[in-house]
């Protein structure tokens, strides 16, 4: 009974073949040929083959299998049933082929059901015309229900395909399931849709193994195309041995909204790499946007998304990873002669160990006496499991002296902090010295570390903190025209030493200004003063502004977000610093290893962008509190400036990142000043800063196998040592464009993409910036398109890459997100100019949680155990639809926890959470949300907890909003709802049509 | 005063600490840093004759003690009493052994003891005014003898390195060439051999061959 099988590949090994296949499939020919024929067996007998599928890819598929082999004998032990009363039953077979196909593709449906809950209505999916599932499950009908038609009792095999065969249109109807309900059903039912899926599911994730999870799957499943019978058999082959998996279907009007891809489950860093290339770092201290390198110019051409990495060089490693520290002492660093490679797993040696070749620049080297050692047949050394840095990607060299231009200095802080009238009335003194004072001793780098303050309204107030002082003595210098140093020494103090006073001038900072009445702000002329202090030694400049710079060099004025400006060529010019001084402050800043985070409060307009170039060109980073108030910003001003004075910092960093022959670093984006080509200076580094770069091609075509990649990362730790961190990275060189859609990483395409639009949006209008990124995704998708169009017919089909299916999501977050949405009227300029600033440091997961906010619905996870709680909460898709107005939702993007009560929300339960009643509309702005002896309240608050420990970096600011609360909930929640449609934006839907379009014309 | 303190190994000339900001408002402080670590390299390579030394340079004098093998080593103005400069660096010494004294020997990187600049910075400040009380005290205290000690001029003492090194860069010239003048010899022998004997040698030769065309002819 195993005939040839018409068009019908081979099967793949795991795939029985049910014994009625042929019995379908050969009789008519036109069936082989018209296609739909084919597929029933096909897809019936894919419904097995989750059974067998791998465990991992296919987890939430294992448990449909039995209850469907059952009925069709697609199963292995039904089989028997089947074949052994094949006489009698071959007649319905043949004769009503109809009820076969419907049954062998029902099956696989009820796959998708099972493990696909979100998705309800499936089983509408046969055609219309079919009364009995019409009739069994209604649209809408739970899943449980559903199955159940199709699940007869396994004891009667046969029995189940009598009724439903007799109840099934005649075949002519079904023959054409394919243009059939294709484009007939969407109109007449918007639920039709949704079917598809179920349809095509099998058949769909069948083919890639690596596709991961069953939530990736579940996506899938829904957003997957209807079921196009004999081409789709091809075309899913052909995709299966591409490894892809997604071939989403027409795009009509009646596209299903739950089905279309959501990356629910955040990042998804490419650990699969670290199988194929395990000498490789880990991915998150590197990323290329496609993990191979193509080998041509042409192929460069046709990518239309950037070629470039994210590297990440100090992000934190899980417990228990340490990078391993070599010291090669008297044998000094052992690099290439030629191209200053360091070492690594990739090197090669040669001369039975005399030798060593460079991986990157092929360049024969001699190994130096002290680091010889043999080698074994293999051409291994035999020490190399002693020697970390021939078998890890990441190490850290010892620096000798020669990477040394100074004695490793001292870690430094100092603080330039505003006291004019508006940070004393918002409370900001306080909070800004007693979170300091409460970090003295976190400090890193006891007992070397150095401290010192300098505060200004109009004029400079500096501090003398000497040791033998028990008070310290305030300096006032008026003359901002010339500013000098009214001391040599003691304005930057060791701590250890000086401890007691400036602990002493810390307690009486909110005091000593508490009656200030100075509006003014001499900003430029106190960083002046500020860089003579710290000039010898470098450091870390914190600076605290609540206002605009408005005395001295570097004022600024008032450049008004002008309405007007928006949608012309000057529009951008709002983005840019206005005053070249701060650009040239930041130059200086950077020679002498001083890095400036700046600290921003002011509730009107204070010209982000041009302070935020200090940050900008010296690796620092710009915190923005809008209209801060101490009781409602207090705590998150107080952990954030807590991390970052105890975070572990690199100092007087220098990064580099070497390529192998043929490719070349370009362009750098993120925080940092460019010293030459490609060395990056890095005053002060941290965990919490990414930086990307782009890739080009030198030669128009590759010769080598194997492009290496090497990011050096030069400094000095708190503790004074001087270091190199080293990760390395080999990617392979392709000639086909199909393997690097197959092996892009949407993370770091995202974050590359969003680095660069940012940037664009300083010298482009909003509005083009976010059509070059449109622009972007549109050509490549058209170009992978054309990739298949040739072979397959997928007409009325958006066709995308597995590893690319959030890519359309995420580019239009990027386009809604804070840093580029609107114009004029949806966000203050100094906020986007804020976000635009956090998004060229963001880490890549981080990234994509700020343009894409994690939604959970808290409301049913409150009564559970506390320790179910965490598991429990799921993230949703990003749409007003989502919310029900009996929910209490929690939007998390990284910096705000927003907080929506439904309407329909039980008070009581606001009145556990919030401590106070809905009913006398309280000032929800207002509120700062409080542990009460409560349950609910009790976890609410370690919901709040445990997301906030998942990412240390920033401190989430709750705030509250009642549904329908406006305006506070439109600029607060709905503008975040990025699927939804907002004024001037599309949603997710009419973006996928859009693109579909595009992609055809 | 007090412009430059450094302590480093003697054994490899490894910096092991190294005062803060120190060439503030200096800017041929990099010179004279570059001059000290050459100092320390020259007294790696065992040459040096006494445990505590001044070399002037420039407008500055060099002061170095070495004890327990390692090297103190602090740059002051000419005017700045020679006295005092050693008692800073004895200051230094004791309070560097005694924090640090075990580990010297295993003192792996550069700069392993760089929280010692606190200390260094600290002590350096009780010694920048030379009219205080308690440093006039120490002046006139005539326990301390720094009479004996030797002075000699940078350019000297690098200087007889740097003589050294010629020496035996001519030797080892010397015995490259002597080499190279052996093989020259040795093929000039050999090519007189061939041009005394080559003539006589074909002469013969075609003879023979003659000879035995002769006998394979005939």
């Amino acid at each position: 009974m195993q005939p040839p099988l018409g068009n019908e590949r081979p099967p793949p090994p795991g795939r029985p073949v049910s014994a009625f296949v042929p019995g379908a499939a050969v009789p008519p020919p036109p069936f082989a040929a018209g296609g739909p024929f084919a597929r029933p067996p096909q897809s019936g007998a894919t419904a097995p083959a989750f059974g067998a599928a791998p465990p991992a890819a296919m987890g939430g598929f294992r448990g449909p299998p039995p209850s469907q082999g059952g009925p069709f004998g697609a199963g292995p032990p039904p089989q028997g049933p089947f074949t052994t009363s094949a006489p009698p039953s071959q007649g319905p077979f043949a004769s009503a082929p109809p009820s076969q196909g419907l049954f062998a593709s029902a099956p696989p449906s009820q796959g998708p059901f099972a493990t696909a809950p979100p998705s309800q209505s499936p089983f509408t999916s046969p055609p219309p015309s079919q009364v009995p599932f019409a009739a069994g499950p209604p649209p809408t009908g739970p899943f449980a229900a559903t199955p159940a038609p199709f699940r007869p009792p396994p004891s009667s095999l046969a029995q189940p395909q009598s009724p439903t065969g007799g109840a099934l249109p005649p075949p002519p109807t079904y023959a054409r399931p394919t243009q059939g309900y294709y484009t007939g059903a969407p109109p007449a039912n918007p639920q039709f849709p949704m079917s598809r899926p179920a349809f095509q599911q099998p058949v769909q994730t069948m083919p890639p193994p690596p596709m991961g999870p069953a939530a990736t799957f579940g996506n899938q499943a829904a957003y997957a195309g209807p079921p196009v019978g004999g081409t789709l058999q091809s075309l899913v082959e052909d995709f299966q041995s591409l490894a892809l998996s997604s071939a989403p279907g027409s795009l009509d009007p009646g596209v299903d909204v739950k089905g279309l891809p959501r990356p629910l489950d955040g990042d998804e860093e490419p650990v699969k790499l670290m199988e194929a290339y395990p000498l490789n770092c880990h991915p998150r201290y590197f990323r290329l946007t496609t993990h191979v390198i193509p080998a041509s110019q042409s192929l460069v051409s046709r990518w239309h998304l950037p070629l470039g990495a994210v590297v990440h060089p100090l992000a934190e490693s899980p417990d228990g990873e340490e990078v391993p520290v070599i010291n090669f002492g008297s044998a000094g660093v052992i690099r290439c002669r030629r191209c200053r490679t360091y070492i690594n797993p990739y090197a090669t040696f040669a001369d039975s160990g005399r030798k060593w070749r460079c991986n990157l620049c092929t360049l024969l080297n001699d190994v130096p006496g002290e680091y010889f050692c043999a080698l074994d047949a293999s051409g291994r050394r035999y020490d190399i499991d002693q020697r970390p840095e021939l078998s890890k990607g990441t190490v850290e060299f010892v620096a000798p002296t020669e990477y040394m231009v100074r004695p490793p200095m001292p870690p430094s802080y100092f603080f330039l902090i505003d006291v004019s009238v508006s940070a004393v009335r918002s409370g900001l003194l306080q909070v800004v010295a007693k979170t300091i004072k409460s970090c003295l001793d976190e400090l890193p780098g006891f007992p070397r570390t150095q401290i010192g303050f300098l505060t200004f309204d109009s004029t400079l107030h500096f501090h003398n903190f000497k040791s033998s002082l028990s008070q310290p003595q305030m300096m006032v210098v008026a003359d901002l025209d010339d500013v000098f140093l009214p001391l040599p020494d003691d304005l930057l103090v060791n701590l250890v030493d000086s401890r007691h006073v400036v602990e002493s001038f810390l307690d009486s900072l909110p005091n000593m200004f508490h009656d200030n009445v100075n509006v003014e702000s001499a900003l430029g002329p106190a960083l002046k003063a500020a860089f003579m202090v710290m000039s010898q030694i470098g450091g870390k400049l914190l600076v605290f502004q609540s206002t605009l710079p408005s005395l001295g060099i570097g004022r600024l004025r008032l450049r008004g977000d002008d309405v007007r400006a928006y949608g012309t060529d000057k529009e951008h010019t709002l983005r840019v610093p206005e005053d070249p001084f701060y650009k040239q402050m930041a130059a200086e800043f950077t020679k002498n290893q001083i890095a400036v985070d700046i600290f921003s409060f002011s509730e009107k307009y204070s010209d982000i962008a041009s302070l935020g170039s200090l940050a900008k060109y010296t690796g620092g980073q710009v915190y923005h509190y809008p209209s801060f108030q101490a009781p409602t910003h207090g705590d998150k001003l107080k952990l954030e400036l807590n991390r970052d004075l105890t975070r572990e910092t690199a100092w007087e960093s220098v990064m580099r990142i070497r390529c192998g022959k043929g490719v070349r670093f370009t362009t750098y984006h993120g925080h940092f000043m460019l010293r030459s080509t490609d060395l990056l200076a890095l005053p002060a580094v941290d965990s919490d800063k990414a930086f990307a770069m782009q890739l080009s091609l030198e030669e128009t075509l590759m010769t080598t196998q194997t492009v290496y990649f090497q990011v050096a990362l030069l400094y000095t730790s708190s503790s004074g040592e001087r270091r190199i961190r080293v990760h390395t990275a080999a990617a392979p060189v392709v000639t086909d464009l199909s393997e690097m859609y197959c092996q892009a990483d949407t993370g770091a395409i995202v974050s590359l993409l969003g680095r660069i639009a940012v940037e664009n949006s300083l010298s482009d209008k909003l509005d083009s910036v976010r059509q070059q990124l449109q622009l972007k995704l549109v050509r490549s998708l058209k170009e992978y398109r054309n990739l298949y169009v040739v072979q397959h017919r997928i007409g009325g089909r958006l066709i995308f890459p597995e590893s690319l299916r959030f890519l359309p999501l995420y580019i239009l977050a990027i386009c809604k997100s804070l840093a580029l949405r609107g114009g004029y009227a949806d966000v203050s300029l100094d906020e986007r100019c804020a976000a635009g600033f956090s998004m060229m440091i963001l880490p890549v997961n981080r990234l994509l949680n700020f343009i894409y906010p994690s939604l959970y619905r808290v409301d049913e996870v409150l009564t559970m155990e506390p320790n179910k709680i965490d598991a429990s909460l799921k993230r949703l898709p990003l749409t007003f639809q989502c919310l029900d107005t009996g929910g209490l939702y929690l939007l998390d993007d990284g910096f705000t926890f927003l907080v929506w009560l439904g309407r329909m929300l039980p008070p009581e339960l606001v009145n556990n959470i919030l401590g106070l009643s809905l009913a006398n509309f309280p000032d929800l702005s207002k509120i700062q949300l409080r542990e009460s002896d409560n349950e609910l309240s009790r976890n609410f608050m370690k919901i709040l907890r445990t997301l906030r420990e998942k990412d240390p970096s920033y401190h989430q600011l709750c705030r509250v909003v009642r549904q329908g609360e406006q305006p506070r909930e439109g600029y607060l929640l709905l503008s975040n709802l990025v699927e939804d449609q907002m004024a001037g934006t599309s949603s997710y839907v009419d973006w996928i049509l859009q693109i579909h379009r595009q992609t055809q014309s | 005063m007090v412009k430059l303190t450094m302590i480093a190994r003697v054994t490899d000339g490894l910096p092991l600490a190294e005062g803060l900001d120190d060439g503030r408002d200096q800017k041929d402080a990099d010179f004279y840093k570059q001059q000290a670590k050459l100092l320390f390299k020259n007294l790696s390579k065992g040459h040096h004759e006494a445990s505590r030394m001044s070399i002037e340079t420039g407008p500055y004098y060099f002061h170095y003690i070495i004890e327990g093998r390692v090297c103190y080593l602090t740059m002051c103005d000419r005017s700045y009493p020679k006295k005092l400069a050693f008692q800073y660096l004895e200051d230094l010494k004791n309070e560097f052994e005694r924090v640090n004294g075990n580990q010297i020997e295993t003192a792996a990187r550069p700069y392993a003891f760089i929280k010692f600049d606190t200390f260094i910075q600290k002590t350096k400040k009780l010694y920048l005014d030379t009219r205080t009380q308690r440093n006039l005290k120490k002046l006139n205290d005539e326990l301390y003898e720094v009479h004996q000690i030797m002075t000699s001029n940078v350019q000297e003492v690098l200087g007889v390195g740097e003589k050294l090194d010629q020496v035996s860069e001519m030797s080892s010239r010397l015995t490259s060439d002597t080499r190279i003048y052996a093989h020259k010899a040795k093929d000039l022998n050999r090519q007189a051999l061939i041009r005394k004997y080559a003539p006589v040698a074909i002469v013969i030769g075609v003879v023979l061959m003659l000879f035995w065309l002769k006998n394979k002819i005939w």
